[in-house]
């Protein structure tokens, strides 16, 4: 990398940035002015409403109030913050307040203070005092308390003229004296008040702050055709990609720094008008520069994923409308912190929610240095990896090609009847993209529907009907290659065998890194106990039938989607190891089941790897059927020789510990599975010449 | 200073299927010498002009420029030509100046000679008078002088212009024109592509004729004529182009030799 070119790239950018009147605007105008002015106005407004609601006599009326002539008094009191208007019937009263004459009515029944304060009320008379009021009107909250502190003070005077008429003491009835304090120091509070709104609102900025000098530097580039002549100087494309991203992060997190800056002017100033501190503001610049350090890793996150959005874009409405879904991640923050969760690590570790998490901890001073690194590192390794994302972006000369639509849905165009009918062909990773949306939508809103149907019903409609329907039914849609898109090759003996012993190693394994991993990420047990109450009645009644059908439909259907299109589309795309990434991660997170996405991730991958290194799904089918099989008839074994309640207790413990017996059923799992693994490999360097997907079908 | 051996460039297209945009061009341009590729759009101009300039990766076959292996030296390569297409715009915001410099920087001059080298340049060119206005209140004559200025900032030995006057009224044109064949009279080695044939006519010392992605004939016009048994550059255009359609219409000579292996090949441009 040559600097003088980074940097002359650089300044390029700049130069252009600053000479853009919209990215000023946004980076500048928008912090300094417009919300300073927009929060004061709002406050002062909000404040001057407050104070003239709680100063003012608000007119009320008092129905036959010659019974109730204490409350009157009461009332007529200039602290009570009410005043008397004209005694009326009831009818006209009521008018007064519909037409918003009066704020509230008080009916008084008949002989109330005197019934009252003999302590006689009938049975049958009605002796409560109506309070009639229009909550459609704001100053109705106001009224109703300052009528609520006024009876309440009536109620004392008549209880005191009746103690005292029995000759009682007054504290008689109050038995209990409340003091209400509060803990909270207002730092903490204004805090965590703070932390629900300022990750968002950095975030947010700091993208809007990147978005214009993203889209000079990249969709700019390739509507005007500069690009090309970028790409023909001997400047590298890291270097002029080093030099242009540069610019857009310093943008983002400059944006982001100078709304910081402007909103805790903004916050001292209203703070120090405010009487008696009643907004107490105490945040110093330290905890300000913990907050932005926290933040900026995150800004450089979403920085760079602007960035890919230019990159992707043919022209600037192309890249807004790229821009709006990327902004909603932004509102992540904001509704995580509203459930206000416990700092965990695994939260730490969660793109964009660790930082509002850690902002939330920094600016309620309870942060540890642990969690600020753990968060901070995470969120940079995010940003490193959609900086690289933009990087292989670059790199690909279609960049150059007008035609170029990385998100389209061509294969969807109509055509006319004359014309011949459309080769068919492989997936594309956009469709495939799409498929695997369709059927994670359809699980995760059909399938908890189906919950009271029993367990065979309810896998039988998951994987037929919403898992292996929607690939066969895109697959004829878009007219794919059925043999190639889902690998319908016969396999040979030796690779039957290796991925059914493959498939019995793997469950040992699979629990090793479940319990591995429970170590570092405490498990959740409500999900364990759920699938485990799902699945012992079937299985306590129908063992047989139960183990067999489930594992033979997972194993099947599952196949037919992950392994099938999603798979073959990757591969197209993607260097075999990330093709085979990618798929094992959506093979897991379509688990909708956070502590099941490393387990599931990996032996997704290790199912992708049968599939493109034999090119034949069956063999994968049985390691999947195997796996499933072995461990649903494991716990049928434990409900049959321990009973249910024990079973069940088994299977939803924490996975934690780790026991002699597990050590050993660990190696016997590895030496399955390598076993299996050799098997394989052998069979498919005896056939080497009938190959691999990737290689061939490019 | 340009040799051109068997290049091959496909793409993908959305089908999964492969789309050979240049199948086998085979070329050569001398020093001081103007090399016109001439075909009708979509022939795969573009496509083997991007591939020489590096933009894009060719699929098969090989080229030398100004000595460097296209492959094994991009970078080299990129360091001896100047690239230029009507399509390239320039970047609003900058004047001319300031574009000079920075395409100078880029392509590796030292900041010695770097103020003396953009200034001999805008003289060149005649772009002094306005060379500190913004690029985007330029008339389109006046951008497409600094486009080439651009081009030849860094005093490459290869130029490649892919129809560079494509769009331009005929007065900026003949700017265009006269400034490109005064390079190729100053020593510089000029492939242009052009489907425009009296423009191919009057500057090109020699001709490439492509079509459907496959160069059909090369020579001089004489030689073009001569092999086509026809009298001028337009006949003998139409000749070749009829011989090479995917399409045959039963018109035009078809008797000529790398023609045929043309229709053979049953390509389709995109």
């Amino acid at each position: 990398m040559r600097l003088e070119i980074v940097r002359e790239v650089f300044l390029k950018e700049l130069r252009e940035t600053l000479r853009d009147r919209r990215s000023l605007l946004v980076m500048f105008g928008v912090p300094l002015l417009l919300y300073p002015l927009l929060t004061l106005a709002t406050a002062s407004l909000g404040t001057s409403t407050m104070r003239r609601m709680s100063e003012r006599r608000a007119p009320v009326a008092v129905v036959n109030g010659e019974d109730a002539p204490g409350l009157v008094r009461r009332i007529e009191r200039s602290r009570s913050g009410l005043r008397l208007a004209a005694p009326a019937a009831a009818t006209d009263a009521r008018l007064a307040l519909a037409a918003g004459r009066v704020d509230a009515v008080l009916i008084v029944p008949p002989h109330f203070e005197r019934d009252a304060l003999a302590a006689a009320a009938a049975a049958a008379q009605d002796t409560r005092i109506r309070v009639q009021i229009d909550r459609s009107r704001t100053a109705s909250t106001f009224t109703e308390n300052k009528i609520n502190r006024v009876l309440d003070g009536y109620e004392r005077d008549i209880i005191r003229e009746r103690l005292r008429a029995r000759s009682l003491p007054p504290h008689l009835v109050r038995p209990l004296a409340t003091v209400t304090e509060n803990i909270a120091p207002p730092q903490r509070q204004t805090g965590t008040s703070l932390s629900y709104i300022l990750p968002m609102l950095l975030l947010v900025t700091g993208m809007l702050g990147a978005f214009f000098p993203a889209v000079n530097a990249t969709t700019s580039e390739r509507e005007l055709g500069t690009l090309e002549t970028l790409l023909v100087t001997p400047a590298r494309k890291l270097e002029l990609l080093a030099g242009k991203s540069a610019l857009v992060l310093l943008a983002g997190l400059l944006t982001a720094g100078i709304n910081l800056l402007s909103m805790t002017l903004v916050f001292w100033r209203i703070a120090s008008q405010s009487p008696g501190g009643a907004l107490a503001f105490s945040l110093d610049p330290g905890t300000l520069g913990l907050v932005y350090l926290a933040v900026a890793p995150t800004i450089l996150f979403f920085a760079a994923a602007v960035l890919v959005v230019g990159l992707f874009a043919r022209n600037y409405r192309e890249a807004n409308s790229y821009l709006t879904p990327v902004m909603l991640l932004t509102f992540v923050p904001l509704f995580v912190s509203l459930t206000e969760p416990k700092t965990t690590p695994a939260l730490l570790i969660t793109p964009t929610v660790n930082t509002s998490i850690i902002i939330r901890d920094v600016l309620t001073g309870q942060a540890t240095a642990g969690a600020f690194l753990l968060a901070f590192l995470s969120s940079s390794l995010y940003a490193g990896l959609m900086l690289s994302l933009a990087a292989r972006l670059f790199r690909t000369e279609d960049l150059v090609n007008p035609a170029w639509e990385p998100l389209s849905l061509k294969g969807l165009g109509r055509r006319s009847k004359d014309a011949a009918p459309r080769a068919r062909r492989l997936p594309a990773a956009d469709e495939a993209l799409m498929l695997f949306a369709v059927s994670l939508a359809l699980v995760f809103y059909v399938s908890p529907s189906g919950a009271a149907w029993g367990v065979l019903p309810l896998v039988a409609v998951n994987e037929l009907l919403l898992i292996a329907a929607p690939a066969l039914f895109f697959a004829w849609l878009f007219r794919w290659r059925w043999v190639e898109t889902f690998a319908w090759r016969k396999a040979g003996a030796r690779e039957w065998l290796g991925a059914a012993l493959m498939g019995v190693g793997l469950v040992p394994v699979v629990g090793a890194v479940v319990a591995l991993q429970g170590r570092i990420w405490p498990p959740n047990p409500e999900f364990a106990r759920a699938m485990a109450n799902l699945f012992l009645p079937a299985l306590q009644h129908n063992p047989l039938l139960t183990v067999v059908g489930v594992a033979l439909l997972a194993g099947v259907c599952e196949e037919i989607l992950y392994r099938g299109p999603i798979q073959t589309a990757l591969a197209r795309r993607l260097p075999p190891w990330l093709a085979l990434g990618v798929g094992g991660f959506l093979f897991g997170a379509a688990h909708l089941y956070a502590e099941g996405l490393i387990p599931i991730t990996l032996a997704g991958i290790m199912l992708g790897w049968v599939v493109l290194r034999g090119g034949s799904i069956f063999p994968a089918m049985l390691l999947h059927f195997v796996y499933d099989a072995v461990k649903l008839a494991t716990f049928a074994y434990m409900i049959r020789t321990e009973g249910p309640e024990r079973a069940l207790q088994l299977a939803t413990r924490p996975d934690t510990a780790i026991s002699g017996s597990d050590v050993t059923y660990l190696i016997g799992g590895i030496v399955l599975l390598l076993l299996g693994l050799v098997l394989l490999q052998s069979a498919y360097r005896n056939r080497a010449a009938t190959g691999r997907i990737t290689s061939d079908e490019r | 200073m340009i040799e051109v051996r068997q290049l091959s460039k496909s793409f993908e297209d959305p089908d999964g299927g492969q789309v050979a945009a240049v199948t086998d061009a085979t070329l050569s341009c001398a020093a001081g010498e103007i090399y016109g590729l001439l075909g009708p759009n979509g022939a795969g101009k573009t496509t083997t002009l991007r591939c020489l300039a590096t933009i894009l990766t060719p699929t098969g076959g090989a080229a030398t420029i100004a000595g460097h292996d296209l492959l094994q030296e991009p970078e080299a390569v990129r360091r001896s030509i100047g690239f230029l297409s009507t399509t390239t715009g320039l970047y609003a915001r900058l004047t001319p100046r300031e574009t000079l410099r920075f395409y100078g920087v880029l392509n590796g001059l030292n900041k010695e000679i770097l103020d003396t080298r953009v200034e001999e340049v805008l003289r060149l060119f005649d772009i002094t008078t306005y060379a500190d206005r913004p690029n985007d209140r330029l008339s389109t004559g006046m951008k497409q002088r600094v486009s080439l200025a651009r081009a030849v900032v860094h005093d490459p030995p290869v130029l490649i212009l892919d129809e560079p006057t494509t769009g331009l009224d005929p007065l900026v044109s003949r700017t265009v024109e006269e400034a490109v064949q005064s390079l190729a009279q100053g020593g510089k080695c000029i492939l242009l592509s052009t489907h425009l044939l009296g423009q191919a006519e009057e500057m090109c010392t020699r001709l490439g004729l492509i079509a459907n992605g496959r160069v059909v004939a090369e020579g001089t016009i004489a030689e073009l004529c001569a092999l086509t048994g026809t009298a001028t550059l337009r006949q003998a255009f139409f000749s070749l182009m009829d011989a090479n359609s995917p399409f045959p219409s039963g018109r035009g000579a078809g008797g000529v030799g790398p023609a045929q292996t043309g229709s053979e090949g049953g390509v389709h441009a995109a």
